[in-house]
C-alpha cells in the first residue's frame, strides 16, 4: 500500500499465487446487485420495520448456492442493522457508550423479513476463476440505501444519518431534526 | 460466606436473618455483579425451589401468584390472561424465553428498575405485596414499594413472598404496550399500562394508568375520565396527560424530548387496548404483538 | 465477590460431576473449565447473545448469567448432549443441510433454543420458530436458514 493520491500501477497480468493463471484483474470483476424492501413505518413513534425483501444478484457463476444465498440473507440482516439499529456511540473522550449486545442492537430472528433472493448469471467477461464473482459484502450495501428510499417515500423526506432509528425517523417526519442535532441530541456515527 | 438451597419461606427468611440475600434467577444479581452494580453479597439463599412461591392460587376475593412465578408461566397462566391480561401482556414482552423462564415477578418488582415491565401493570390493577421477614409478615400496596430506582421500602431481611390482586370487576380490564426498537431482547424504552372499567352504557366507570422508564420509579398518572365514553378524545386526554406528567431522561436508548412524546402515544395505545378488552374483544397476549406496536407491527 | 467454595453435584448430559467450585462462578465456566465441555460458547457473557444458552431440567438458560452452585440437583444438558450413540441430533442434522451455520458460534446455543421450542411446542409456525430462538443472536446467517432447518425437524 502507498500513502497519497494517484493513478494506481496497472495489475499484473499472472498472479499464480492465490488466484491461480486468472490474474489479479479477476478481482475487479464488477458485482451488481439491486434490493427492493418493504417496509412498516409507525408514523407516531418512527419505529420501523422491514417485512420483506427481494435480492437480485449478478455475483457471477454461483459455485455454491447454499452457502451464497446464506451470504445474501446474512448480508440483509447486517444491512438492516446498519439501517435500523446499529450505531456505535461515543463520549468526548472516545470511549463507546455501547459496548454491550443490550444497547448496540444486532436484529433478532424475530426482525427477520421474508427474502427472496434471485441469483442472475450472465456468464462472460470480467469475472474471476470458474466466472465467479464477489459476492459477500453487496447485500449489505443496497439493503440500507433501500430501506432509507422506502422510509423516504413513507414520511416524505430521507433520514440524512445511519442508523435510521425510530427517534430520528420521527425527528425526521416532524422536521425537529436539524434544531434537535444542534442541540447535541443526534452524536452517533 | 454461605450458600443455601432454601426449601422453604421459612428458611429463606432465617438465612435472610442472618445476611443472605435472595436468588431466583439471577440475572439481575450475577449480571448487575458483572457491571459493577453491587458485587455478588457473601451469602446467598437460593428461592427458586420454594414450591410456596412458585404458585397462583385463586379464590373468590382474587389471585395471589407467588413471588417466584416466572414470566414464562405469567405469560400463559390462564387466569393471568384471562383476568390480568395487562399483566401477561407485560410478562411476555422481558427478554427472550431464556431470560422469561429464568426470571420472576418478585424479582422484577423487588430490582426496583424504572424499566421493569410488569410494574406499571401490577400497578394499574392495584396489587399489594406480602413482604415476610423472621420477625413478621406485612402487606402493601406495591405503589408504596419503590422508593427510588433500584430502591424499595423492604428492608434486607424482608422476602416478597407474593402479589396480591383483587378479582376484577365485570366488564373491567387491563393492557400494557411498551416502545421497542427491535422485537425481541428488549428493555423499555417506554412503556405504559392502563385499566379501564366500564359502565354499562359503555362509559368510564374507573381507569387507572401508569408509566415505565420515564421517572425513577414506574409511576401512576391521573386524568380524570370517569363518565366519559372511551372515545378518541378520551384517548387524547390520555396521551396529554402521560406526556405532561411524565418526567424522562435523556439516555442511549432515547432523548428526554422523544421519551415525552412517545410516552403519550404509549400511554393512549395502552388505555385503548384495556377499553377495548373491557368490552369483551379478545386482544391476544402481548398487545405489542397482536395490535402492532413499536417495532412489532 | 465472595469465593466462598461449595462442594456440588452436577449432572450434565446424565452423568454426575462432583465439582468444587467457588460460589461466585457462572456455570458457563465450570461447562467449559471443570467439566470440560466447550460446546457451550461465551458470546456476550451478559445475557444477551444466548451463545451460551443450555437446557436446565428442559429449559432454556443463558448459562453466563446463571450461578453454577444453583444447578445443583437440576438436569443440565449441553450441545454435547443431543448425539446420542455418535448420531446427530435431528435438528444438528438439519442445520448443517440447510445452511444453518456459518461461522458456527451461536450454533450450540441456538440448538439448545431450538430443541426446548420444540419440546414444549412440537408443531410451531415460522413466527413462533422466530420468537422462540429470539434470544439468540447471530452475525453471520440473517437467521432464514437456521429456521428453515428448525422448520425441517417439526
Amino acid at each position: 500500500m502507498a500513502t497519497g493520491s494517484e493513478t494506481p500501477a496497472p495489475y499484473p497480468e499472472l498472479a499464480t499465487n492465490c488466484v491461480g493463471d486468472q490474474g489479479v484483474a479477476a478481482w475487479a470483476g464488477p458485482q451488481f446487485s439491486c434490493h427492493a424492501v418493504h417496509v412498516r413505518v409507525d408514523r407516531e413513534t418512527g419505529v420501523a420495520r422491514v417485512l420483506d425483501v427481494s435480492a437480485a444478484h449478478d455475483s457471477g457463476t454461483i459455485l455454491n448456492p447454499l452457502g451464497a444465498l446464506g451470504q445474501i440473507e446474512g448480508g440483509i440482516t447486517m444491512g438492516i442493522g446498519q439501517a435500523l439499529s446499529e450505531g456505535t456511540r461515543y463520549d468526548d473522550t472516545g470511549r463507546q457508550l455501547n459496548p454491550g449486545l443490550l444497547e448496540y442492537k444486532l436484529q433478532t430472528a424475530a426482525d427477520t423479513p421474508t427474502v427472496r433472493t434471485c441469483f442472475i448469471e450472465p456468464g462472460g467477461e470480467g469475472a474471476g476463476p470458474r466466472g465467479a464473482k464477489g459476492l459477500a459484502e453487496a447485500p449489505n450495501v443496497a439493503t440500507a440505501a433501500a430501506i432509507s428510499n422506502a422510509i423516504a417515500q413513507v414520511i416524505g423526506q430521507p433520514v440524512r444519518q445511519l442508523p435510521m432509528t425510530a427517534e430520528r425517523v420521527w425527528l425526521t417526519a416532524n422536521e425537529l431534526l436539524h434544531s434537535e442535532i444542534s442541540n447535541g441530541t443526534g452524536g452517533e456515527s | 460466606m454461605s450458600f443455601l438451597i432454601a426449601r422453604s419461606i421459612d428458611d429463606a427468611v432465617a438465612a435472610m436473618a442472618q445476611g443472605a440475600r435472595p436468588v431466583a434467577g439471577g440475572s439481575d444479581l450475577v449480571v448487575g455483579a458483572r457491571h459493577g452494580v453491587d458485587s455478588l453479597p457473601d451469602d446467598l439463599v437460593a428461592i427458586d425451589r420454594i414450591r410456596e412461591l412458585a404458585q397462583i392460587e385463586v379464590n373468590t376475593d382474587g389471585c395471589a401468584i407467588g413471588a417466584g412465578v416466572t414470566h414464562a408461566r405469567l405469560m400463559v397462566d390462564e387466569t393471568i390472561v384471562r383476568r390480568y391480561p395487562g399483566l401477561a401482556d407485560a410478562a411476555a414482552l422481558v427478554g427472550s424465553p431464556a431470560t422469561r423462564n429464568v426470571g420472576t415477578v418478585g424479582g422484577n418488582i423487588m430490582n426496583g428498575s424504572p424499566a421493569m415491565d410488569t410494574g406499571a401493570p401490577l400497578l394499574v390493577l392495584e396489587a399489594t405485596v406480602e413482604l415476610r421477614s423472621e420477625v413478621g409478615t406485612r402487606t402493601l400496596p406495591i405503589a408504596g414499594l419503590w422508593t427510588g430506582p433500584r430502591h424499595t421500602a423492604a428492608s434486607a431481611t424482608e422476602l416478597c413472598t407474593s402479589i396480591f390482586l383483587s378479582t376484577p370487576r365485570d366488564r373491567s380490564s387491563s393492557a400494557y404496550v411498551r416502545l421497542e426498537y427491535r422485537r425481541a431482547m428488549e428493555i423499555a424504552v417506554v412503556g405504559a399500562a392502563a385499566s379501564v372499567q366500564l359502565n354499562d352504557d359503555g362509559t368510564i366507570a374507573a381507569t387507572k394508568i401508569a408509566l415505565t422508564a420515564v421517572a425513577p420509579t414506574v409511576v401512576a398518572i391521573s386524568v380524570d375520565l370517569i363518565g366519559r365514553p372511551a372515545d378518541e378524545q378520551a384517548l387524547a386526554m390520555v396521551a396529554a396527560a402521560a406526556s405532561d406528567q411524565a418526567t424522562p431522561i435523556s439516555d442511549l436508548r432515547a432523548s428526554d424530548h422523544y421519551r415525552r412524546h412517545t410516552i403519550g402515544v404509549m400511554a393512549k395505545r395502552a388505555f385503548d387496548a384495556a377499553a377495548r378488552r373491557a368490552q369483551g374483544e379478545h386482544i391476544a397476549v402481548p398487545v405489542n404483538r397482536t395490535l402492532g406496536i413499536g417495532a412489532s407491527s | 465477590m465472595s469465593d466462598s467454595v461449595v462442594a456440588v453435584n452436577l449432572r450434565v448430559n446424565g452423568t454426575e460431576y462432583p465439582l468444587a467450585i467457588a460460589m461466585s462462578r457462572n456455570l458457563l465456566g465450570v461447562l467449559r473449565n471443570e467439566v470440560g465441555l466447550t460446546g457451550t460458547k461465551e458470546g456476550c457473557d451478559d445475557c444477551e447473545c444466548g451463545a451460551c444458552m443450555v437446557l436446565l431440567d428442559g429449559q432454556p438458560v443463558n448459562s453466563c448469567s446463571y450461578l453454577a452452585v444453583q444447578a445443583q440437583g437440576r438436569q443440565v444438558t449441553t450441545v454435547e448432549g443431543l448425539v446420542v450413540d455418535d448420531k446427530l441430533h435431528d435438528l444438528q442434522r438439519n442445520i448443517l443441510e440447510a445452511g444453518g451455520v456459518q461461522c458456527g458460534f451461536c450454533t450450540p446455543g441456538m440448538l439448545m433454543s431450538a430443541c426446548a421450542l420444540l419440546e414444549r411446542n412440537p408443531t410451531p409456525t415460522r413466527e413462533e420458530i422466530q420468537l422462540g430462538i429470539s434470544g439468540n443472536l447471530c452475525r453471520c446467517t440473517g437467521y432464514a436458514r437456521i429456521i428453515d432447518a428448525i422448520e425441517r425437524s417439526i
